[in-house]
């Protein structure tokens, strides 16, 4: 195994990947540490992208057992037209506002978002992770951003009334 | 508040959470075991043992409690996709229809208060602390009494909220979610009630 820097280092990306999942932090913690468990079982190794993916299958096996229909209604062609990048403009956010706002996304547009912005990720790379088609991972890179700029947007007019 | 793209707050917002020190050690600890398969079960021991919250023997109470309910349920488990679907479905259909407020109110208190005629306690709870209450009505759900409230979001997004008492019926229903001719539902149980959250899946 790597050193404790290493680990730390993982498994504080995997906690903040089970954050985006779950948007609690006590959640969080418990599908980390679960996932880690299995890690070691498994033989020790430090990838993360093992340990996200186990990360991700308790989440599902957790909280999102009881889900009925997954709507994953963007085709190709709409993700194809989301490949041009959106001009990245400043806004005004504090982070108690963005808090709120992140709680009022889907897990999976957190997901896609933290992946993408926070971890770097591209869409093909997201898509590999999540299973989903890349269209799909586009589309919901694409709403889960138009959904959060509404909402701060929102969220600064009435600050400033 | 400050000025800056929304990938750099998102990737701020996270950079700043992390695992808390202790978390942190007890699973590097862990880790330290060795990389061989018995370090799994060795770590699975000692997170085992490990005091990590004080609610995880209240929450083997509450399992034990929920075994119970189980098994007094078990004859409606095999129903219960079903019969979420179809609350769910009133649900939605009752958001789209969009009926008026008929009792003001600004807050679950004040709503309670007016509501004199519910045979249970509403309640606020934390899922829905990003959003404002407008009021609600009296209604009803799978037969029974039920207080139906409109909520609004930072951008105007309408949400229609139900509440109603537990019944065994419904016990199966917690944390399903279903999305429904644009419509998202979500439905959760706590303090006793069933709460159903209905908006548009956009």
């Amino acid at each position: 195994m790597d050193s404790d820097q290493d680990m730390a280092e993982l498994l504080q990306r995997g906690f903040r990947y089970a954050l985006s999942l779950t948007h609690d932090e006590s959640r969080a913690e418990d599908l980390l540490q679960d996932a880690w468990v299995a890690v070691l079982a498994a033989g020790g190794t430090s990838s993360k992208g093992y340990l996200y993916a186990g990360i991700r299958s308790r989440f599902i096996d957790r909280y999102r057992r009881e889900r009925l229909v997954v709507i994953e209604s963007l085709d190709a062609e709409v993700g194809a037209a989301l490949q041009a990048r959106a001009p990245d403009e400043a806004i005004l956010a504090d982070v108690a506002s963005l808090e709120r706002a992140l709680g009022s996304l889907r897990a999976e547009e957190r997901e896609a978002l933290y992946l993408s912005a926070a971890e770097g990720y591209s869409a093909g790379e997201i898509a590999a992770l999540t299973g989903r088609p890349r269209g799909t991972v586009l589309s919901l890179i694409h709403r889960g951003r138009q959904k959060l700029l509404r909402l701060l947007a929102a969220g600064n007019v009435g600050a400033q009334r | 508040m400050t000025r800056k793209p929304l990938n750099d707050h998102l990737r701020d917002y996270y950079q700043e959470r992390s695992l808390r020190p202790e978390v942190l050690q007890r699973l590097l600890e862990v880790g330290s075991v060795g990389g061989d398969k018995s370090a799994g079960a060795a770590g699975r021991r000692r997170l085992d043992l490990r005091k990590r919250r004080p609610w995880v023997m209240m929450a083997g109470v509450a399992a034990v409690i929920g075994i119970a309910l189980l098994v007094a349920t078990i004859a409606g488990l095999g129903n219960r996709p079903k019969l979420a679907r179809t609350v769910a479905r009133e649900i939605a259909s009752h958001h789209v229809k969009q009926l008026a407020v008929e009792i003001p109110a600004r807050s679950f208190a004040e709503l309670r208060e007016k509501m004199a005629k519910l045979d249970f306690s509403m309640v606020a709870s934390r899922r829905l602390m990003a959003l404002r209450l407008v009021g609600g009505r009296y209604c009803s759900l799978r037969g029974q009494i039920a207080v139906q409230a409109r909520l609004l979001d930072d951008a105007g997004g309408v949400y229609t909220l139900y509440q109603t008492r537990l019944t065994e019926e419904l016990v199966g229903l917690d944390g399903a979610e279903a999305e429904i001719d644009g419509v998202r539902v979500q439905l959760w149980q706590e303090a006793g009630l069933q709460l159903g959250l209905a908006g548009s899946a956009d």
